[in-house]
């Protein structure tokens, strides 16, 4: 068996609606693909938890501010708490006359290693965020493949 | 009473032996995946281009295998030949707002033209003075090494400077 068949696209894509916190950890409601044992993940958990080994990470989100004002959006990457910084994908939005009516779009590529059974998620914040009121994802896909 | 022919039987003499047990054939030697080879280096703090346009790259994140090489501050990731998949994204600043800049890919000095990518800016609206780029490709190294750089125009405004620059380099075949 070759390593990459174990990979997975893990995410959503809906109008997801969360609560105004310090800060936000992405929960990914869907299992697009789950291949090989090397990766699991619970849908609804923020948690993506990879066994020991080398993955290459690639990820984009839409995002939307109901406000329709100037945002930034810092989108954090972090193995259990050690920050991946190099994975990190920032995004800003803008008022409703201008590119993207209030959305905004991030992406981020990078390689990480896992030991035994650590978590993967993505944090959200940044001095515009959140929102003042609720801050809705359209749109979240990570694609993780096992390298070694 | 007349004698009946001898029937002629044929035998097929097989040789007394015992049975044959298969010999099962030794497990092939472990091969060691392309994707072993891999790499992923950036920068994550302000850092503006090299006189002749070519980013500098201050972290290796993360380098394995021996087909991947970069010091430190060097704008050239050295690959060995081969074929590798290509991925970055980057945040760029630029003063002054509504600018667009292209960046390109190159291997030695040959561009690279679907590794080249392109980011706008929109002041003072979206992220004012900055913009985000990405881009991919899957490409071809010949001979023993090729330099992979990436650079931006000359057109580029003075003062701006990247404030984060990914690369993921994952060897294929």
């Amino acid at each position: 068996m070759a390593v990459t068949e174990n990979n997975a696209t893990i995410g959503f894509h809906d109008a997801m609606v969360f609560p105004q916190t310090p800060e936000l950890i992405i929960p990914f409601s869907t299992n697009y693909i789950l291949n090989g044992s090397s990766i699991s993940h619970v849908p609804g958990n923020s948690s993506i938890v990879l066994q020991s080994g080398v993955y290459a990470i690639n990820y984009t989100y839409q995002v939307v501010d109901p406000s329709a004002t100037n945002h930034w959006l810092t989108m954090l990457v972090f193995l259990d708490d050690a920050p991946l910084p190099l994975l990190n994908g920032n995004a800003g939005t803008t008022t409703s006359d201008n590119m993207g009516n209030s959305t905004g779009f991030g992406f981020a590529t990078g390689i990480t290693t896992a030991q035994n059974s650590q978590a993967l998620n993505f944090r959200a914040r940044g001095t515009d965020f959140p929102f003042p009121g609720d801050a809705f994802y359209r749109f979240f896909s990570v694609m993780i493949v096992q390298l070694i | 009473m007349r004698k009946r022919p001898h029937k002629k039987v044929l035998v097929i003499r097989t040789p007394r032996c015992c049975p044959q047990t298969p010999t099962p054939s030794p497990d092939p030697p472990p091969t060691a995946d392309a994707t072993n080879d891999n790499a992923n280096i950036g920068l994550n703090s302000a850092v503006g281009p090299n006189p002749d346009g070519t980013i500098p790259f201050l972290i290796n994140f993360t380098i394995n295998g021996s087909s991947i090489s970069h010091t430190r501050g060097s704008s050239q990731i050295f690959l060995q030949q081969g074929v590798y998949s290509v991925t970055y994204d980057y945040q760029v600043t630029l003063p002054g707002g509504n600018v667009l800049i292209t960046l390109q890919g190159f291997l030695d000095n040959v561009v690279q033209v679907p590794l080249n990518s392109g980011a706008g800016t929109s002041s003072p609206f979206l992220g004012d003075t900055t913009g985000f780029g990405a881009g991919s490709a899957v490409i071809n190294v010949i001979g023993t090494q090729q330099a992979l750089t990436f650079k931006v125009g000359p057109g580029f405004p003075p003062f701006g400077s990247f404030f984060t620059f990914s690369v993921q380099i994952i060897k294929l075949s």
